[in-house]
């Protein structure tokens, strides 16, 4: 066994080109197939992470992924809103923890402007369980204050106490503006890699304010507005909400809530646990997945072909090699062990580089792939799933190696001790 | 003298020929001589050297070593006992690329517990063997370590030979070994080899298809002169 692997070693350094050749090709595969079944599901983990925290979601009926699009991922619209004293009843019950109120139907330069309470800079929380965080200033208190996401920021360079008008509607270019309001940006939120980044928050009180003037959907006539200064005076109690996020003081009680909710006599509602819809959406949009993955078998197999080439192509001039271990004493067995034995080197030094790769790769990355996409990677769990497909790397090489082995033990047998090329 | 490998009625015919290649009615080496095998391609010689080496069976006849049957044994235990009792000495292409000379030599032992056994009773180790054999075989220290496709043909066939001859075998099979060399290192490698051979007992069979070589062994033949196909067959 000894000479075996110090002859396997010594062999594939004297075509040392060739091996690291090969060795990358396997490393390359072993790092894509780990690395995109890490990305695919740091990807479905942020996903289904968008919201976390959060026991029920409510808006008016119509479908659960509906209902979960336009409030958690903010596409599409709402088909119906909510009454703020349905939302008020169901807020004050007693196994109600906390719950945030959101108003969505306006926007800025195609970006959507959420109406929502402090409960949202407070509790709404995403990925693992972590609280929305101010890169500069803070909530808004004001009346016509607004608090941006950082993608707004950055995209459209906005900084504090920047002045901007909101638009009626979820156009990019809107021919409806709030342009008789300004208001000031007071802070901006760190980046979550969620919906909230491409978002502006500003109180349901200015979601109101914004619509006082407006009669049947139309905007207020030029000079009628009501002014800035009497709106502040005004009582701004919101009539309605688009939909309501809902933490309960025991999950034991949430399909007890839910199902009061979805029964309620009053108003047609809709709860639904985020946790679960976002699953299902995940499994409809889970071809993507698929495809990746398909992907990184199709690369694995391409450099196991690469290993398969690299191994009969020096198996010709090897021939004497072979007739001379022949000659020393070594049996047809130990020819064919000796090609398996490369094979299996090759592989599992592969596998290590590979697996360094993907490590560096990660590291380097982790932090920009959490705040831009928001995708959390996870670094140091070396899951099951793993080791199957390290497991499967391994004995596919093999078995694709059987055949330059057979090949190597054949020309052993014909060409014996002597070698005529 | 006694005898060291007997051949008797050995036929070989490649599969699907018509006719057999080899047909050795009787061939006898004695222990320590030295025979010399001459004969032009395709005549043979090889495929004789790998019938003596267990590598290619006969359609029938048989080949004694120490009065054993080679051919009684099953195909890994001809590996074995090839490896155990035989060194073998080619025209090219004797070294791994990837040893270095010393474990060149050495390699003799990786695949024999017996050769291994015969070092260590009379050396410290087998590196210090090997050594012992290749500066006996005028190789310099300095050329010990060199890689060995830094060495010349001459120095290669030196330390082929020592690997041959380490953990002295019974048996040292030459397979046209002198074939690239110059006149004047051919004299000097046979006079090595020789007195080697005669310093451990070792029986040595020598293939050329160069007659001039004859003169310096105990017998040489002509393969024509043994094997009785000699007419027909092609050595492939």
């Amino acid at each position: 066994m000894n000479s075996l692997y110090k002859i396997a070693s010594k062999s594939l350094l004297n075509r040392k080109n060739t091996t690291i050749l090969t060795i990358i090709s396997i490393a390359l595969s072993v790092c894509l197939l780990l690395g995109i079944e890490r990305i695919r599901s740091g990807t479905k983990n942020s996903f289904e992470n968008t919201v976390s925290g959060v026991d029920l979601i409510v808006g008016a009926r119509s479908g659960p992924i509906n209902l979960l699009l336009y409030s958690v991922f903010r596409i599409g619209n709402a088909t119906n809103n909510l009454g703020y004293e349905t939302y008020q009843k169901v807020k004050s019950r007693e196994d109600v923890q906390y719950s945030i109120p959101i108003s969505l139907g306006d926007s800025h330069r195609g970006y959507k402007v959420v109406g929502t309470s402090q409960n949202y800079f407070q509790h709404y929380q995403y990925g693992n369980k972590q609280n929305l965080a101010f890169s500069k200033g803070q909530e808004f208190q004001d009346l016509f204050d607004v608090v941006i996401g950082s993608k707004v920021a950055e995209e459209l360079n906005y900084d504090l106490d920047k002045k901007i008008t909101l638009s009626h509607g979820m156009n990019a270019v809107s021919f409806q503006q709030h342009d008789n309001m300004q208001f000031r940006i007071v802070g901006i939120l760190k980046p979550t890699g969620t919906p909230v980044d491409s978002s502006l928050h500003v109180s349901l009180q200015a979601i109101e304010a914004l619509h006082v003037d407006w009669q049947d959907g139309a905007p207020p006539r030029a000079g009628e507005a009501t002014p800035k200064e009497s709106l502040r005076s005004m009582d701004l109690t919101p009539s309605s909400i688009t939909a309501f996020f809902v933490k309960l003081k025991s999950r034991m009680a949430v399909f007890q809530v839910q199902r009061d909710i979805n029964e309620y006599a009053d108003e047609a509602m809709l709860a639904i646990l985020p946790g679960v819809v976002l699953r299902e959406l995940w499994s409809s949009i889970g071809m993507a997945e698929k495809a990746l993955f398909v992907v990184s078998i199709l690369v694995f197999i391409v450099s196991l072909f690469g290993m398969l080439i690299s191994l009969l192509s020096t198996l010709n001039e090897r021939r004497r090699e072979m007739a001379l271990l022949r000659s020393v004493g070594a049996s047809k067995p130990f020819i064919f062990a000796l090609l398996l034995a490369e094979s299996f080197l090759i592989s599992i030094a592969g596998i290590v580089f590979g697996i360094v790769l993907l490590y560096a790769g990660l590291l380097s990355t982790q932090t920009w792939l959490e705040a831009r996409i928001g995708m959390g990677v996870s670094l140091y769990q070396f899951q099951l799933q793993d080791f199957y497909y390290l497991a499967l790397i391994l004995v596919a090489s093999m078995v694709v190696s059987l055949f330059p082995a057979l090949r190597a033990y054949k020309k052993s047998l014909a060409d014996g001790l002597t070698v005529r090329t | 003298m006694t005898d060291l490998l007997r051949i008797e009625n050995l036929k070989f015919r490649w599969p699907k020929a018509k006719k057999a290649l080899l047909y050795i009615e009787q061939f006898h080496l004695n222990k320590a001589e030295k025979v010399f095998l001459q004969g032009p391609s395709g005549s043979g010689k090889s495929t004789l050297l790998n019938l003596i080496g267990g590598v290619l069976s006969p359609e029938s006849g048989h080949i004694r070593f120490q009065g054993e049957n080679i051919f009684a044994k099953s195909e890994a235990e001809r590996d074995q006992f090839r490896g155990d009792h035989m060194g073998f000495i080619f025209q090219s292409f004797n070294l791994l690329p990837y040893l270095n000379s010393i474990e060149n030599v050495c390699l003799a032992c990786d695949f024999s517990k017996l050769k291994t056994e015969r070092v260590l009773s009379r050396s410290q180790n087998l590196e210090a063997e090997a050594k012992r054999l290749l500066e006996a075989l005028k190789l310099n220290e300095e050329d010990i370590y060199k890689k060995v496709t830094d060495l010349s043909i001459g120095q290669r066939q030196r330390v082929a030979t020592a690997r041959a001859l380490m953990g002295s075998p019974e048996l040292i099979i030459a397979d046209e070994p002198t074939s690239a060399l110059d006149a004047q290192t051919r004299q000097h490698f046979l006079n090595l080899l020789f007195t080697e051979c005669e310093r451990f007992q070792i029986s040595l069979i020598f293939v050329s298809h160069d007659p001039a070589l004859g003169q310096y062994f105990d017998r040489s033949y002509n393969l024509s002169e043994i094997n009785q196909e000699a007419s027909v067959g092609l050595d492939l």
